[in-house]
């Protein structure tokens, strides 16, 4: 066959698209943020000074720095979100509420200059909290009058990381929920806020009131990675009925409601609804969901470390175990622990986790490290009744799907072959089927389990016609 | 889409040989109903690519930048214009050509018409144009206004009511401006939807705050002496509307004028027989030349591979035909040509935030449909319709719904199949795909003549 090219052609290529990039992302020109917003604006840096006043040893005395400091922080926050204004208004302003318009455009959200000194802040703040709490100067101390109220005791950096968690969790929470507005949207966010100001903030406070372990009855081993430590099954025994219960809860939570849960529904049942970490995802790491890398390199790399995760927790608990219970192989188990303690548990689940929110996406934890999310994600793909179901033929390739995925799914690949995506990592969220222009995604508890769920392949060429001689 | 899926199927068809696509555009296939999100940045431009580079290398397809200007036949060469890297003149030799240059905007064929502000809507590089017409109207417009009054935002106007000029308008109004519809005919899609549907879509472009002007034309788009940009256009009615920025949406025509005189039979578009195999003046299908997509003209002449290829054909100028028809234009490509036979129609868009599915006979001209029923429903609470128009058999031949997702498949089978209608009516959950918790209840809102 001769050579069709018989002369130099220019190639094209997707970087001829990339380049289309760079000319429209610095001219679209953006509304000029309204005064409301403006001042909302304002008022979150007000917020943030009086935090680093405290830092600083500079607080209001009694909850004066508490009340002022949350008071301006959920003010401003409701001002940006444009409570009070009209529906159109809002609809027409892309900063805000919108759903996914202008998602590439506002520099907060594509990496721009505030989402690095964002990540800056919030790294340093995981990192103080984590390594060097005294950092952290008098902040703990102005959250001393909750801290007393709620537990009865001093605050302290933890105190302090769970508090500001929980409101990052209700106020990014409102804010998600009016962007993607649909019954399952609010449903689940409300549904995490809920775990979260209750499961992981009142309750285990109301528990060391009461003198009780400081326990988390939404979180099991292996996600709580010292869950089942021998060093914290000794002290759950100590703690009489109440640890004995509390042990026996986190085992049938792993072992029972686990595999008949995601059997039922997915994974999304615990990641998208229960969940802490995957609570702070989808609120507070909602405008950052389309910066995970959606390459298939990073898919490899993501199978294997999350699984390589969850094999060191279980050989790390395993050796601890068997030090406990033969006096051998200390050494090892001690380093594993506090290796794992330091670098996944710490390092890499809350620095990275969340330090990385505004450059990497809110699931970098969930997607490469979490070994709960191995273990839901052999589940959800193995046997689970759960898909999305793609409505073959109606795909435009628009590739929003894709683009606001969390996870990292090439979405749009399965939607323009009509075939149904059954992926570990898929966590149920259901932004992509909002965001979707042609109704073509829809999640699903579907009857079918097993390889027909993934098998239906549906050709869109051939099956639009009627193929004969 | 038409040649990036002749593409693909050829190579799934185990065809082993060298396969060059020639990208006008000079990007990668791109799916075109993306634009407007890659404009809004729901996407970036870069996301719109139909495949990564890496695909279109597994399956050894050369992507060059160039475009065609002529079609030799005897020698079974196609011409390039010289854009590229390479000179005018230069040629392209093949043994199977695939004729996929689609279509491109039609003029609207007033004076103004390349004025400074006149943008257009059907390619990615419309994009930019855009963007800097809408900059430069407000830029203009604050530097004018002695405050930042709401009502300082300059005016746009869009000409077309088609889906092109309602997702213009959807981007002209993110971009800032205000804007105006004109649509020539009484109502919005008049064909596509009927009567409550065109007012539902109404009722969603509305919500945005664009405004729709009926039975409007336009005579001319009128210059601003002092910057030589768009001052206003002026209807047939002599109203003339000031503007910054005109939007022309009214149509595409197949991109086919660097085949004349090449030897294949034109109309509107390439002729092509029932197999999408091109003919040639005589009428005759040509050997190894295939036409697919939206330059394709189907059914042109007398009958299949009959007649004198002299027009009077069908075009179908949507992405899901397209997509069909690249399918079954590889066969020919691949020697084993098939006949086109599409399957039961369909058609989707989104007039701002309602979202419509159509399939069947969805638009049947009025002396088909006069015989036929139709069946509507409605979900108030929601804002959603659902239409099911019943043949004087009882068969189902069309159903459209607006504000509501239904089971493609499930639909188009049972169209295909002739289901009684009166089934379908009792089944509606099964064609049901809206998302948990959110099940539109339709509810009938009481039959009668379509």
């Amino acid at each position: 066959m001769t050579s069709m090219l018989a002369f130099p052609v220019t190639p094209v290529s997707a970087a001829d698209l990339s380049a289309l990039d760079r000319s429209l992302a610095l001219t679209v020109p953006l509304p000029d943020a309204s005064v409301r917003a403006r001042v909302g604006t304002a008022l979150l840096f007000a917020s943030l000074a009086v935090w680093l006043a405290a830092v600083a040893g500079l607080r209001l005395p009694g909850w004066g720095t508490l009340v002022l400091g949350t008071g301006l922080l959920v003010a401003g926050a409701a001002m940006r979100l444009g409570w009070g204004t009209s529906e159109e208004a809002h609809a027409a302003h892309p900063d805000g509420a919108g759903d996914a318009a202008g998602t590439w455009h506002r520099g907060a959200t594509r990496r721009g200059a505030s989402a690095w000194a964002l990540g800056v802040l919030l790294t340093g703040y995981y990192v103080a909290t984590y390594w060097y709490p005294e950092v952290l100067g008098g902040l703990v101390a102005a959250f001393d009058p909750l801290s007393q109220a709620m537990r009865g005791q001093a605050a302290n950096q933890w105190f302090v990381y769970g508090t500001f968690y929980t409101l990052a969790v209700v106020v990014m929470g409102a804010r998600a929920a009016r962007r993607w507005k649909t019954p399952y949207h609010v449903a689940r966010t409300v549904s995490v806020a809920v775990f979260q100001v209750f499961f992981a903030w009142t309750l285990p406070a109301l528990l060391v009131r009461l003198g009780r372990p400081e326990l988390y009855f939404h979180y099991t081993w292996p996600l709580d990675y010292d869950g089942f430590w021998p060093s914290t099954v000794a002290s759950l025994q100590g703690a009489g009925g109440l640890g004995w219960a509390a042990l026996l809860w986190s085992v049938l939570l792993l072992t029972v409601a686990t595999p008949v849960l995601t059997y039922l529904y997915g994974k999304r049942w615990y990641c998208a609804w229960v969940c802490g970490c995957g609570g702070l995802a989808e609120t507070a790491g909602d405008p950052y969901r389309h910066l995970s890398d959606k390459s298939v390199r990073a898919w490899q790399i993501e199978r294997w470390m999350i699984h390589g995760v969850l094999a060191l927790i279980a050989v790390t608990t395993v050796l601890l175990w068997i030090h406990a219970l033969t006096g051998r192989l200390g050494g090892a188990g001690d380093a594993l622990a506090k290796g794992y303690g330091f670098w996944i548990g710490a390092a890499f689940s809350g620095v990275v986790g969340v330090g990385f929110y505004p450059l990497m996406g809110a699931r970098v934890w969930c997607r490469f490290g979490c070994p709960m999310a191995a273990i839901l994600g052999i589940q959800q793909r193995l046997f689970s009744r759960f898909r999305i179901t793609t409505n073959g033929g109606q795909c435009i390739s628009c590739g929003q799907c894709s683009t606001h995925c969390e996870m990292g799914i090439d979405v749009r690949h399965y939607a323009q072959r009509g075939q149904n995506v059954v992926r570990a990592g898929c966590v149920g969220c259901g932004v992509c089927a909002t965001v979707c222009p042609r109704g073509v995604l829809r999640l699903e508890n579907g009857r079918d389990t097993g390889a027909t769920r993934t098998s239906t392949v549906f050709l869109p060429e051939e099956d639009l016609v009627v193929m004969e001689d | 889409m038409a040649a990036a899926t002749a593409a693909r199927t050829l190579r799934r068809l185990g065809h082993a040989g060298p396969v060059t696509m020639v990208c006008g555009e000079g990007v990668p296939p791109y799916s075109r109903p993306a634009l407007m999100y890659a404009l809004m940045g729901h996407v970036r431009p870069r996301d719109t690519a139909l495949h990564a580079d890496a695909v279109w290398q597994s399956l050894r397809v050369t992507l060059v930048a160039e475009r065609a200007s002529g079609l030799d036949l005897a020698a079974r060469r196609v011409v390039l214009d010289g854009g590229g890297s390479g000179a005018r003149g230069d040629v392209l030799d093949f043994d199977r050509l695939l004729v996929a240059t689609g279509s491109r905007p039609r003029p609207l064929g007033v004076p103004g018409e390349d004025l400074s502000g006149v943008v257009r809507f059907w390619g990615i590089h419309d994009l930019a144009p855009i963007v800097h017409a809408a900059e430069a109207a407000t830029a203009s417009a604050r530097g004018s206004s002695r405050g930042s009054a709401p009502g300082s935002a300059p005016r746009a106007v869009v000409v077309g009511g088609g889906l092109s000029g309602i997702e213009l308008c959807e981007c002209l109004a993110y971009l800032g401006l205000r804007v105006t519809l004109l649509v020539r005919e009484a109502r919005v899609l008049s064909r596509a939807l009927d009567p409550a549907e065109s007012d539902r879509a109404l009722a969603a472009i509305h919500s945005a705050g664009v405004k729709v002007r009926f039975g409007a034309s336009v005579a001319a788009i009128d210059e601003d002496g002092a910057t030589g940009r768009v001052a206003s256009v002026t209807l047939g009615s002599g109203e003339a509307l000031g503007c910054a920025v005109v939007g022309v949406t009214v149509g595409v025509v197949p991109d086919v004028a660097w085949l004349e005189g090449s030897g294949v039979a034109l109309g509107r578009g390439v002729c092509v027989d029932g197999s999408l195999r091109v003919l040639d003046d005589d009428g005759a299908p040509l050997d190894g030349v295939m036409a697919a997509g939206d330059c394709a003209e189907l059914g042109a002449g007398s009958g299949d591979g009959a007649g004198d290829g002299a027009g009077g054909g069908r075009l179908e100028q949507l992405w899901y035909t397209a997509r069909a028809q690249g399918a079954v234009a590889a066969y020919g490509l691949a020697g084993t040509p098939r006949r086109y036979a599409p399957g039961v129609a369909f058609n989707s868009a989104k007039v701002f935030d309602t979202e419509w599915q159509a399939y069947g006979e969805y638009d049947a001209a009025p002396e088909t449909s006069a015989r036929w029923t139709t069946h509507r429903w409605h979900d108030a609470r929601r804002g959603a319709t659902l239409r099911m128009v019943e043949a004087a058999d009882g068969r189902l031949v069309a159903v459209s719904a607006m504000g509501a997702r239904l089971r493609g498949e499930v639909v188009r089978a049972w169209i295909a199949e002739g289901r009684a209608v009166d089934d379908v009516r009792r089944r509606l959950a099964e064609i049901a795909f809206d998302a948990e918790f959110d099940a539109r209840r339709f509810v009938a809102v009481g039959d009668g003549e379509s």
